[in-house]
């Protein structure tokens, strides 16, 4: 059974399952791992000889060694995946009796479960799916005599196909829990908005077409393209060229929703995030309600608990109104400019003196951007340290981060608090799947200054770009922006494009059923489960009992025909399946007599037996056929016990 | 400690004693078994139970890192070991085991138990175990032989027979007994007799063994003091004579006799007594058999030789 066969379909499986775990491995440990695989593969071709247990524990103890060395650099978890495979890869270098393979086995199960924290997204689910069936055969292999025997399988398959509703099942009904205790998480290069915000980090993001998250609305409906501002991050530092998130900004308080404002309609909608690294999420304008799975946080966002490593699904409620003021020492951070960019403070004292209120101060530096020739570009020329008064006086063109940049410094330096947003804007909307697909390229930074306890939204891209918010980004760029921005040659086939469109379309209905499943989903379906048997409960039980009365019926039918039309061959080979094994052509009353022949015990009762069987068939004696009905159904244990004779063949 | 020894052998025969009662009764015809729902036994096994924990283990690191993939591999998993249960018990339901053997054999030739299996579908990967003997069984039918090696002559009660199987995963343990029932019979190893290999022996060393006289044979231990030759035994004291028993001296063909001994003198001599009884068998002399205490009147036959093997047996 360990045979090379095993060996090979062994390895073969380990290679799947190193690239299925290379998101956790550097790019060293794979190598050396894959040398392990390519040694076992040459094993498994008889080139060269096993190894020895101690030279395989003295290679293992070397290889943790490195490993342990290198702990830091991998994380946690990511080192238990290192070892993990180590010990899987080691074991088939030295596998020699079937415990061991059967450990082998095992560890594989584990290590495939693993692999589903790395991908979660439905293609690669379906690999992994696969190589379970891999690894069960495997295991089928070490517990049978022969390889699948897949033509003898049909009379296996309806027991195999209760797997499926079993399973589907306990997924759907199982009970839940929340996490038992905190687990080491996937480190990995975070995706999405960074903590700071310089010249060029948005447009780098809007490179890549990743799904960033999606989005359904309760109601069905998503709210107007130029409201869909989903908030990520608030930058309130600025050192003249980048802005950052502020160092203390999770530990300010958290403000309560004032009730004078709950009379403003709120939308519900939930939102699917894909793995970021990071913990910040989205919401709309202001949340209200928010999931018990993630935190609020001050200046209405929300985060993950841990940093988001796979999809999650978190529903939120928000009003579309501006975030009110925590603090005020919020308003206070937000007033500081530094002393940097002196052309635009100069700027900004001479604006403020024609428009000393702020709504109206705003609307002049928008004029501003509109009258003047700023231009809306994806690749703007490098700027200096001084970043917003080269923008403002000499390049001239830039993308949104240039303009919400230079725009709340302005509002800052005309004593205006203010900041600068960061997060996505806009986003596709299928009418068909319901959802809203937001992607990287719709990355976004926006600004928000405060008047009156309450913080007002301000897009200066809306004004140099209005087709940027309100028809999204590929519009408002010119031509050869765009080209830089898509593959041209995967836009050009519109059947690829299609088929791309419907994928991601079905990774949308996996992420919400399959992945989006939870507990509150759960207690949902527990509940209308309930609610289905109280409302139709009874009629249900009705149904029941009239299909079985039905039954009843047919089998009291079934009976009756038996008794009184049923032929006398077939009534005698119904009783007495050994009748069923005589050979052709021998009457049933000879082969009843072979039958007590070579059943001694029961000689006397089969001879009565063909005694009346005769009378019926050949005097046509009614009366001897309900008696040997009768005696037929009453001993009809007794006939399955028959010995049979020679010649009988089964 | 011994009496703790003691309990423990007492319940072990006790459980046994029972568990073979409980199989009779649900083997209505005892010299096939069939086996069903009734008499099969399903368990997890040893692999079964680490299966379980590793379920346990993909649903903690599921929970934990709310996942729900892992949690569908651990309910996949969960549910094959579910459907693994039927397919074990499955495999050997409907099995019927009937034992052909003749039951009998000589000291030092291993018993042959035939197994003659039959089953409407073919059964994969039966073991069936006896007394640390192991025979895989595949298909649907088909004589299965287990080989019983045997020591000592006499009359045994047949071992139980253990049918075990661990299809399709090893998840699943499924097995049941062949009820210990009936016995069997071992007899003596024919020998040729001793004199002429003695005989053949003092010809080829003739050195070294000492010439004896018809009526003398070296002692082996078990020979009556009463027959020592005291004289030779002073002259040879490491090889001992005894004188012949008498009915060497007059021995009539048609019956064999026992002396009476004890220990390897008597085994020799009952060895002899069964080559001789299959040697006049063979030959059709009718004959009859002499023990210490007890007597077979002349015959032949089979049953009769059965019948005077079987005394041997006892002796």
């Amino acid at each position: 059974m360990l045979n090379l066969h095993f060996q090979r379909h062994a390895a073969l499986l380990q290679l799947a399952l190193l690239l299925l775990l290379w998101p956790a491995l550097s790019l060293w440990s794979f190598l050396l791992l894959l040398g392990f695989i390519s040694f076992a593969a040459l094993q498994s071709f008889d080139k060269v000889p096993k190894l020895s247990l101690k030279t395989a524990n003295i290679v293992a103890a070397l290889t943790a060694t490195l490993f342990v060395l290198s702990i830091r650099q991998f994380g946690a978890m990511h080192f238990l995946m290192h070892i993990l495979l180590l010990s899987a890869l080691l074991r088939l270098l030295a596998l020699r009796h079937h415990g061991e393979a059967q450990q082998l086995v095992w560890v594989h199960y584990f290590i495939i479960g693993c692999s589903f924290l790395f991908h979660q997204s439905m293609t690669l689910a379906f690999v992994i799916l696969s190589t379970v069936a891999a690894n069960l055969h495997l295991h089928y292999l070490l517990f049978s005599p022969e390889p699948v025997p897949w033509k003898r399988l049909s009379r296996t398959t309806p027991y195999l196909l209760w797997i499926i509703p079993v399973w589907l099942g306990l997924f759907l009904l199982f009970p839940r829990l929340s996490p038992l205790w905190q687990l080491p998480s996937s480190q990995q290069a975070i995706s999405g908005l960074a903590n700071d915000i310089e010249p060029g980090s948005i447009e780098q993001l809007v490179q890549s077409d990743a799904t960033a998250f999606r989005v359904s609305f309760d109601n069905g409906v998503p709210p107007p393209q130029s409201q869909r501002y989903w908030r990520a991050k608030v930058f309130e530092q600025f050192d003249g060229r980048r802005w950052s998130v502020e160092r203390d900004f999770s530990k300010r308080s958290l403000r309560q929703s004032d009730p004078a404002t709950s009379a403003v309609e709120s939308i519900s909608y939930q939102i699917i995030a894909e793995a970021s690294y990071q913990q910040s999420l989205f919401s709309l304008a202001t949340p209200t309600q928010v999931d018990s799975s993630i935190e609020s946080l001050p200046a209405g966002l929300v985060q993950a608990k841990r940093p988001v490593t796979q999809r999650i699904s978190y529903r939120l409620s928000s009003q579309l109104r501006g975030v009110m003021s925590t603090d005020q020492r919020e308003s206070e951070l937000n007033q500081v400019i530094g002393e940097h960019n002196p052309q635009s403070y100069r700027f900004a004292q001479q604006l403020s003196q024609r428009y000393p209120e702020p709504h109206h101060f705003a609307e002049a530096v928008l004029d501003h951007f509109r009258q003047q020739a700023f231009y809306y570009t994806l690749n703007p020329p490098r700027l200096g340290a001084q970043s917003v008064d080269d923008f403002l006086f000499n390049t001239r063109s830039g993308f949104c981060g240039h303009y919400a940049s230079a725009t709340a410094l302005l509002l800052r330096q005309a004593g205006i608090p203010a900041r600068v947003v960061g997060g996505y804007q806009g986003g596709l909307w299928y009418p068909e799947q319901n959802y809203l697909l937001v992607r990287q390229r719709d990355a976004h930074a926006w600004v928000e200054y405060l008047v009156e306890e309450q913080w007002h939204q301000l897009d200066p891209t809306a004004a140099i770009a209005p087709e940027r918010v309100l028809s999204g980004l590929d519009e408002s760029l010119s031509d050869a922006d765009r080209l830089s921005l898509s593959s041209p040659w995967l836009a050009s086939v519109p059947l690829l494009n299609q088929v791309r469109l419907q994928l991601l379309h079905l990774d949308y209905y996996w992420s919400v059923w399959v992945l989006g499943f939870n507990q509150q989903r759960q207690t949902a379906l527990w509940q209308s489960l309930y609610n289905a048997w109280r409302d139709y409960g009874r009629t249900g039980l009705y149904v029941v009992a009239g299909l079985l009365a039905l039954l009843c019926m047919a089998g009291l039918w079934y009976l009756y025909r038996l008794k009184t039309k049923t032929g006398s061959y077939q009534l005698m080979l119904r009783f007495i399946p050994a009748l069923r094994y005589k050979p052709e052509g021998m009457p049933v009353s000879q082969a009843l007599a072979r039958l007590a022949q070579s059943n001694p015990a029961l000689a006397s009762e089969l001879n009565s037996t063909n005694q009346l069987y005769q009378q019926w068939v050949f005097a046509s004696d009614q009366q001897a056929r309900t008696e040997l009905f009768h005696r037929l159904k009453t001993k009809h244990k007794t006939w399955k016990r028959l010995q049979l004779p020679d010649g009988f063949q089964p | 400690m011994s009496a703790l020894n003691w309990l423990k052998t007492q319940m072990k025969t006790r459980f046994w004693q029972r568990l073979d009662r409980w199989l009779l009764k649900r083997h209505p015809k005892p010299e096939c078994y069939q086996f069903n729902h009734s008499t099969l036994l399903v368990f997890p096994s040893r692999y079964g139970f680490w299966f379980l924990l590793l379920l346990l283990l993909l649903y903690l690191l599921g929970t934990n890192y709310q996942n729900n993939l892992v949690l569908l591999l651990a309910y996949l998993l969960l549910s094959i070991f579910l459907v693994t249960i039927w397919l074990a018990w499955k495999n050997l339901s409907g099995l019927s085991v009937q034992l052909t053997s003749k039951q009998s054999t000589f000291c030092g030739t291993p018993l042959q138990l035939q197994l003659k299996c039959s089953s409407s579908h073919p059964v994969v990967a039966l073991d069936f175990i006896c007394e640390q003997q192991k025979v895989t069984f595949n298909g649907t039918s088909e004589k299965c032989q287990l080989t019983l090696p045997v020591v000592r002559r006499g009359c045994f009660p047949l071992p139980r027979i253990q049918l075990i199987s661990y299809f399709p995963f090893g998840l699943i343990r499924c097995w049941s007994y062949l009820p210990s029932q009936g016995e069997y019979w071992v007899f003596p190893t024919p020998l040729e007799p001793r004199q002429q290999a003695n005989q053949i022996e003092a010809e080829q060393d003739g050195q070294q063994q000492p010439q004896l006289p018809d009526q003398l044979k070296l002692y082996q231990s078990g020979d009556s003091v009463r027959h020592l030759y005291w004289k030779r035994l002073a002259r040879q004291p490491h090889a001992p004579v005894v004188r012949a028993a008498e009915q060497q001296i007059t021995p009539d063909p048609r019956w064999v006799v026992i002396p009476e001994l004890k220990g390897p003198a008597l085994e020799q001599a009952l060895s002899e007594a069964c080559h001789q009884m299959l040697h006049l068998e063979q030959a059709g002399i009718s004959y009859g058999l002499k023990t210490p205490g007890s007597q077979i009147a002349l015959g032949s036959g089979a049953l009769h030789l059965q019948q005077c093997l079987q005394r041997l047996a006892l002796c």
